[in-house]
């Protein structure tokens, strides 16, 4: 019902649009005139051959001669749009004369474009760190929840591992890779606030962001100081300007989960069974209980004629689950057509004293696995004053969202509903006879539930949560080129989830009491910041200061409340109040806050446009450091040369180059807020959900109920020496561009040095709980490149720009407290240290044994026999132990590579982006999906092709029940590539000429279909075949294909 | 200008209102070390002690100890949804798989040592209030110190070297304490000292009845002193059997038996039931608690996996009672003891037909007879679980049989009706209490340690108190129509008539007994090492056991390394090696 009324309204839509477009094409006829002129060059004079002329919203063009004259037949009163690489775009009207001579300005370039860093702006050629201006018109169009999304691949030195949860949650966001052991997480400054909180980006509406900049080097994020060193990402939003203007986007996005893999059905799963008991010397008749067996012979001789599998699960017809043939398809089941709806609407405007911007806008996500869906909300509102002369300006940025989701449930042994709808046995049904929800039922099962009844009854649950982020700020300029700025900025979360949990029983799993859980919590985070600014130029020296001081507050608090008993027990509007519980209630809460203060100074110098320095200094203090340490200094330092204003720099075609070097010292505070103190706490008992290991009450009245005694237990030491943690960062770079920009790009290279990192190291078990401390201890070492380049023409009507870019970063432990060590793949001998962090560690394989003398042959390895796998005997000790293992490549990618190709013919514009990454490896869950017998569960079709005797050539080993060789244990044959490489977007965009526009009074008007995750390439030789799912988001929930169709429209 | 100077200023103003304090935080809902120096605070210290005790999960069982004496001594399968499924507990099962840096292992050790160091963080505390002050310290000291002693016992027990940590050791000393600082014989004279401080200052009845007292002290020091008697080499080899000691353990037990304040249950099922928990039989037990303001209660939860697949229950399945263990109960038809030496030849009941079978009519449960004990401890397909005749145990409650056979365990489960009952997720605790020392061990005890002073004579009536308490509990052993579930049959050793009770039949007699009355609780591997005939027993084991479950190919018992666990690697490494890594690893 629900799903046929919005496929009727993506249907109405499409017919509005169509007939819309037609409508617009019915153009007035006009006399013609032919009109001749010449084109010449504003600055030199110069007459300009080879420039584009072209009536608007036709075909109808001509270029310039090697005169610069050009003649062109054309109906009265249309538009002549005069186009050159490196020049202002013009328009002329055809008026009554017929000749047009035209003069044409050079083009501000991108070069002159004034960016966003810390606390200041600066223009993008004085630039000297590493730092990343995002196209952001590029993302706006893709509808995703978290704008994140849409920059994976598009700035380079921006890593960022996705999710396909419908909220577009991020697995990681890395700026130039891992630089310390905890937490990666960048610094978020929207507006002007700072913030740790990714949530503040992720709920921005796309369409509300002027412009990203991605502080990539601690020379460019130095100012930031002690919350900088996994860089920063500057965000500022769009303000009002000129003439009101309404703007309305609309997006409908179908997307569909792509296929993973294949799994068994009820008979070859049957078979799979068979042949393990066989392979293990065992009779399958007597030991299985969902199916039995007609064959002949044992071992290599085993013949299987005939699977019968039961007819009722459960042996009992009573149960209704009435054995599947060919079986259940859980994947169906459990996935769906996903639909998003995504709807803007921003009217903006200013005058010259006042600018005001505001907008709405709503994306709700229908997710591809059933019941999972996400909305988001976001209000904005952007305005400014100028008033006593231009003397003061006040202004605010304010953005309220808010998001609700469905979340995620696991079954009731915490199995999650990915990898129940591959593992569920094909053999159960999803409804009993009855109609009701099924659930496994006597033996041969495993103790998971029916996936799709979980999504049911957890289909009401939500996380809701609420933004209000923004500042308020006065800019007063008392003298000219003096610019004083105060800023109070708020970033206040408010988060409040539902968890129900039904009373049910499915087969022989089943939850006794049903219970709500709510949870809320709230974060407030107030800035306060400070600045002053001057400039002088004095002949040719231009001079920039600014010094100021930033206070930072944080305070988290939450409460937790649990109710049990409620007696309606399928009325979701009921369960939602916790007062209509009558059973075990219980309540927790916790609350913590941190605070910083902050100095810091930035002076920088420009001489003749082409020698750059700048010199930063922040001095930083935190509340959750010692008395010891409790502030750090953080200097910074860099300098530039834009070679191609030299005189002696004479080159023709080089339009821009320019070399940078930088240094600079950041920190990071990312330990918890009470990480220095020496703690004791009570704990009563633990919340619902969480292991009970740490309670302190106890029955010592032993009367087993009733309010118990309870006492208290350490759970940490302190440590008043806590201080920060430094990364140092060198980074060399050169910006060039060549052939008037038509080529332009830019190489980075960095090293980096991440000392004192924060650490808790384990302690020896002899300390006991509470002896963990937080220290200074270990040091990472990370290298990379970052190089872009691009190359952009127009041939005629005909335009392109390519972009290309590749990036690589490697981090390496150089040194670890020796306590921490173990903490870390390694074993005795191998240690971490000279590796990644994220390196992993194995036994490495030599195929499979053959025959009895093979394995008779091998060193000991407990378990080995025909059909198994065959570990290497690394150190010739004549036994396979963990001394064997070594390390077997890393989970981060070697390399990322982004490739970006935007076509534009007159109205028509297409637009291909391709993303991927090589040289990364990881577990293949997959593989163990596929080659061993799960018990109770199914597994992967791949299983079918397991090693027999009968089929010695397969590089699966032998299935077993009892897996006695450990082949789940870390190696080289669970090891995957999991490199790939994506067509991410597809897009075509039409936008509707002109002069059709403004006679409909609107501004613009642009449709546009844009398709994602159409393409996928990955390894798929020898076992790397088996790799199932998506390389890029792994077991986790998957990125779906999708297609979008959408507009955008303002008058 | 006068503008510049006056923003200046006012920006420089700004820049002082630092306020020194402005980077005070304080943490909340914690208290500081300095706050913990009144008897109500540290008092807290003790009973954060005793929560210990059952603060256990089924990752790291350390109240009940089916995976380290029960799954590891034979009694037992791991069980489970497959192999891998706890793969660690594999490794300890089949022991040709342990490897030192086994992650469960070194998990289990924390955890255990966790106890150690509560019990140690009261008692640094407890040593700054006189009786003057506090008239209860000593007697909160004993009981810090007895549980110290406890935890000290179930790492001894595993691990054999510890180091020895107590309250004198500086904090930051504790790492660079080895674990052969002390030889075998001294760490048993710690913890026998702990306990023994137990004896000497604790009441015979505490108000409290949760807390410790006298005669708890005195069985747990029986029985660290009946481990310390079975003299261990450096190799595990039982070398010399003490008599001093033995005669202590005789006397601590007569200590506890002529208090009067324990006796035997008439039927021997009621030590698992909540109705009579920590009752007349149970010297030292665990507390547990249900509706006592936690989400869930403080409930046995290192026993949560083992529930069979049966309705109400559902998961895990673990801790499955092998066929041998089954085989154990068979009795002489005629003269109603034990077949020591035939038991495991055939199966009891034909179990491998099971499989084949629609339903079990096809078996005559009447036929053997069998210890009454095997309905009290083993889930047997058609056999009422945990005495509900209405509740029968099926081979719908088997989770995969092609693995783990048709059996379940039932000592440690509740009956999903009690309301000690709880379901946790997929997982299940009861708030019945669990005992440690039960007055059927401290009989059997002191029958060990009197066989062995060659007094075996003395034994006999001990061990027939068990058996004739056993041939009585047989009333809540029955099917619905109030027939039998079994053919029953025991008798008590009677000398000259169906048995010659020579010191050696007495031995045997004593060490069937122990293994049918404490079957799935977790006491016969540590048996099986105290008495120095691990390898040999386990060996025949899997030799047997091995034909009817594939699991158990490849398993083998390494005599003179496999009767410890080795000292987890990460331990080894975190104390930059004070640790010696146990022989043979």
């Amino acid at each position: 019902m629900k799903k046929s009324y919005f496929l009727n309204l993506l249907a109405m839509r499409l017919i509005l649009l169509t007939a819309f477009i037609l409508l617009l094409s019915v153009v007035v006829q006009a006399q013609n005139v032919t009109v001749r002129g010449v084109v010449t060059n504003s600055s030199t004079g110069e007459t300009l051959p080879g420039v584009n002329v072209l009536q608007q919203g036709t075909v109808n063009g001509t270029s310039t001669g090697v005169d610069g004259a050009f003649s062109l037949t054309v109906p009265q009163g249309s538009t002549l749009i005069f186009s050159f690489i490196g020049m202002k775009t013009q328009e002329v009207v055809v008026g009554s004369s017929t000749v047009i001579n035209v003069t044409m300005e050079e083009e501000a370039t991108a070069l002159e474009e004034v960016v966003v860093t810390g606390y200041s702006t600066e223009r993008k050629v004085d630039l000297t760190g590493a730092v990343a201006v995002v196209d952001v018109g590029k993302v706006n169009d893709i509808p995703k929840a978290n704008p994140m999304a849409t920059l994976q691949g598009r700035v380079p030195g921006l890593f960022i591992e996705m999710t396909g949860r419908p909220s577009g949650q991020t697995n990681q966001v890395l700026i130039r890779g891992l630089k310390t052991l905890g937490n990666n997480d960048p610094l978020y400054v929207i507006d002007g606030v700072p913030t740790k909180s990714s949530v503040a980006f992720a709920d921005l509406d796309p369409n509300s962001i002027e412009s990203i900049q991605v502080l990539k080097d601690a020379s460019a994020s130095s100012i930031y100081g002690a919350r900088a060193s996994n860089g920063v990402i500057i965000v500022t939003t769009k303000a009002g300007k000129g003439k009101i203007k309404i703007e309305f986007n609309s997006a409908t996005t179908w997307q569909k989960r792509i296929r993973e893999v294949e799994v068994l059905n009820t008979l070859e799963r049957g078979q799979a069974l068979w042949q393990a008991s066989i392979n293990d010397g065992r009779d399958p008749a007597a030991h299985s209980a969902l199916y039995s067996y007609d064959y002949t012979g044992t071992g290599a001789g085993a013949v299987l004629n005939r699977v019968i599998p039961v007819e009722w699960v459960g042996g009992d017809p009573s149960y209704g689950l009435r054995a599947q043939i060919p079986g259940t398809d859980w994947q169906d089941a459990v996935f769906r057509t996903g639909w998003i709806y995504n709807n803007s609407l921003t009217i903006s405007g200013g005058t010259e004293n006042s600018t005001a911007l505001l907008g709405i806008g709503h994306l709700k996500n229908k997710g591809v696995m059933e019941y999972q869906d996400f909305q988001k909300t976001t209000f904005r509102v952007n305005t400014s004053h100028k008033m006593l002369g231009d003397k003061l300006k006040i202004g605010q940025n304010l953005n309220v969202a808010s998001t609700w989701e469905v979340p995620q449930p696991s079954d009731l042994g915490g199995a999650d509903m990915e990898y129940l709808s591959r593992g569920m046995q094909p053999i159960l049904p999803v409804y009993t006879e009855d109609g009701e929800w099924s659930g496994p039922v006597g033996a041969g099962f495993s103790d998971r539930n029916n996936p799709l009844h979980m999504l049911y009854i957890h289909r009401n649950n939500k996380n809701t949560a609420k933004l209000v982020f923004g500042n308020i700020y006065a800019e007063v300029t008392p003298i000219k080129n003096l610019l004083f700025r105060s800023s109070i900025g708020l970033d206040y979360t408010d988060q409040h989830d539902w968890w129900v949990e039904e009373k049910y029983q499915t087969g022989f799993l089943g939850r006794g009491q049903n219970s709500l859980r709510e949870t809320m919590g709230n974060r407030m985070n107030w800035t306060w910041s400070n600045t002053l600014a001057y400039s002088l130029d004095i002949n040719t020296h231009a001079f920039n200061f600014l010094v100021g001081m930033e206070s930072i507050k944080e305070n988290y608090h939450s409460m937790i409340a649990y109710k049990e008993n409620f007696a309606l027990n399928d009325d979701y509007d009921y369960i939602l109040n916790l007062s209509a519980g009558t059973g075990l209630q219980t309540a927790g809460g916790t609350g913590t806050g941190h605070k910083l203060l902050s100095y810091f100074g930035k002076a920088s110098y420009v001489f003749s446009d082409r020698y750059l320095a700048s010199a930063t200094l922040r001095y930083d203090g935190s509340s959750r450091f010692g008395s010891e340490n409790q502030f750090g200094i953080f200097p910074a330092i860099t300098v530039g040369w834009r070679i191609n204003n030299e005189d002696f720099f004479n080159v023709a075609i080089v339009s821009n180059l320019k070399l940078r070097a930088g240094w600079g010292r950041v920190g990071n505070q990312d330990i918890g807020d009470v990480a220095r103190f020496g703690l004791y706490r009570p704990d009563y008992g633990a919340m619902q959900g969480t292991w009970l290991g740490q309670g302190t009450a106890y029955d010592l009245l032993g009367i087993n109920t009733g309010t118990l005694p309870s006492g208290y237990r350490k759970v940490q030491s302190a440590n008043d020496a806590l201080k920060w943690e430094s990364t140092s960062e060198y980074n060399f770079g050169i910006d060039f561009g060549f052939l008037a920009e038509k080529i332009t790009g830019s190489f980075d290279y960095f090293t980096r040095t991440t000392e004192d990192i924060l650490i808790n190291p384990p302690i020896p078990g002899a300390v006991g709980e509470g002896g963990n401390k937080w220290q200074n201890g270990a040091t990472v070492k990370t290298i990379g490149f970052e190089f872009v380049l691009g190359y952009r023409d127009r041939i005629g009507d005909f335009t392109y720009d390519i972009m290309g870019s590749v990036q690589h970063f490697s981090d390496e432990i150089t040194y670890l407290p020796a306590a921490v060590v173990r903490a870390y793949p390694g074993n005795v001998e191998k240690t971490i240290i000279g590796h990644s962090q994220r390196s992993l560690f194995g036994y490495q394989t030599d195929g499979l044994f053959q025959n009895q003398a093979e394995v008779d042959a091998h060193a000991a390895q407990p378990g080995k026999g025909v059909g198994r796998i065959r570990y290497l005997d690394l150190n010739s000790d004549g036994k396979i132990d963990p001394l064997d293992q070594d390390w077997l490549g890393t989970s981060l990618p070697k390399a990322e590579i982004g490739l970006n190709l935007d076509l534009g013919y007159r109205s028509w514009s297409l637009s291909v982006f391709m993303q991927g990454v090589a040289g990364r490896k990881n577990y293949d869950g997959w593989s163990g999906f596929s080659t061993r017998v799960a018990n109770g569960m199914n597994f992967g079709k791949a299983s079918l092709d397991a090693w027999t005797p009968n089929n010695t050539g397969s590089d699966l080993p032998a299935l077993s029940l009892v897996n006695a060789n450990d082949e789940g244990r870390s190696s080289d044959m669970v090891i995957t590539n999991n490199s790939y490489f994506k067509v991410r977007t597809i897009q075509l965009s039409y936008k509707l000429p002109e002069q059709l526009t403004q006679s409909l009074r609107l501004q613009g008007f642009r449709l546009f279909i844009l398709g994602e995750n159409l393409v996928l390439l990955k390894d798929n030789k020898g076992k790397d075949r088996y790799w199932g799912p998506d390389p890029d988001t792994g077991f986790g929930y998957p990125l779906p294909i999708a297609v979008t169709l959408g507009l955008n429209v303002s008058f | 200008m006068k503008h510049l100077i006056a923003f200046i200023t006012f920006f420089v103003i700004l820049l002082v209102i630092s306020c020194t304090d402005f980077l005070d935080y304080n943490p909340q809902g914690t208290v500081s070390e300095g706050q913990l120096n009144t008897p109500e605070t540290v008092n807290g210290l003790v009973t954060a002690a005793y929560a210990q005790l059952g603060n256990d999960f089924w990752v790291t069982p350390h109240s009940h100890q089916w995976v380290w004496g029960s799954v590891r001594g034979g009694d037992a399968f791991k069980g489970g949804g497959s192999v891998a499924d706890q793969y660690s507990y594999h490794r300890y099962e089949v022991n040709s798989l342990i490897t030192v840096d086994d992650g469960r292992l070194n998990e289990n050790w924390i955890e255990m040592f966790d106890g150690v160091h509560r019990a140690n963080e009261a008692l640094r505390k407890l040593t700054q209030f006189t009786t003057a002050d506090w008239p209860e310290v000593t007697i909160r000291t004993a009981e810090a110190r007895f549980i110290r002693a406890h935890f000290y016992f179930v790492l001894k027990r595993i691990w054999k070297m510890v180091p020895w940590i107590d309250e004198t050791t500086l904090i930051d000393d504790i790492k660079m304490v080895g674990n052969r600082e002390l030889s075998n014989d001294q760490l048993w004279d710690k913890i026998a000292a702990d306990f023994q401080f137990g004896v000497d200052n604790l009441p015979e009845v505490q108000p409290e009845p949760g807390r410790v007292n006298k005669y708890a002290a005195a069985a747990y020091l029986a029985k660290v002193r009946l481990y310390q008697a079975y003299e261990q080499d450096e190799n595990h080899n039982v070398v010399n059997i003490n008599a001093t000691k033995l005669q202590e353990v005789v006397d601590l037990c007569d200590l506890v038996i002529n208090s009067g304040e324990y006796d035997l249950h008439d039927d021997f099922g009621k030590n698992f039931v909540p109705e009579y928990e920590s009752g007349i039989e149970s010297v030292f037990s665990i507390r547990y608690s249900i509706e006592d303001g936690t989400p869930n209660g403080r409930i046995q939860m290192a026993t949560s996996l083992n529930y069979n697949m049966l309705g109400p229950y559902g998961c895990c399945d673990f801790h499955n009672p092998s066929y041998t263990t089954l085989n154990t109960y068979k009795t002489d038809p005629a003269t109603g003891l034990p077949l020591f030496d035939t038991y495991n030849d055939e199966l009891l009941y034909d179990i491998d037909t099971w499989a084949a079978l629609e339903n079990l009519d096809g078996i005559d449960w009447m036929g053997p007879t069998v210890d009454p004990r095997m309905d009290h401890s083993i889930a047997i397909p058609t056999h009422p679980f945990k005495y509900d005749p209405d509740f029968l145990m099926s081979k719908a409650g088997r989770r995969v049989p092609e693995l783990y056979g048709y059996l379940s365990s039932m000592k440690e489960t509740e009956h999903y009706n009690n309301a000690n009952f709880k379901k946790i997720g997929p997982f299940f605790g009861t708030a019945r209490d669990l005992d440690i020392i039960r007055y059927d061990d401290v009989l059997l005890m002191k029958a060990e340690a009197l066989i062995e002073l060659g007094s075996e004579d003395l034994a006999l009536p001990l061990i027939n108190q068990i058996r004739a308490r056993a041939a009585n509990s047989t009333g809540w052993l029955v099917q619905a129509d109030g027939t039998p579930t079994a053919n029953y049959l025991v008798e008590e050793y009677e000398d000259g008539v169906n048995c010659n009770w020579s010191q050696d039949f007495a031995r045997q007699a004593l060490q069937w007994e122990r293994r049918l009355e404490f079957a799935m609780e977790g006491s016969r591997f540590h048996d099986l090492v105290r008495w120095g005939i691990a390898a040999e027993t386990m060996n025949a084991y899997y030799g047997v056991e091995q034909t009817r479950f594939a699991h158990l190919v490849g398993a083998y018992f390494t005599k003179n390394r496999n009767e410890y666990l080795p000292i987890p690697q990460n331990q080894i490494t975190l104390t930059e090696g004070a640790y010696i890594q146990n022989v043979g690893y």
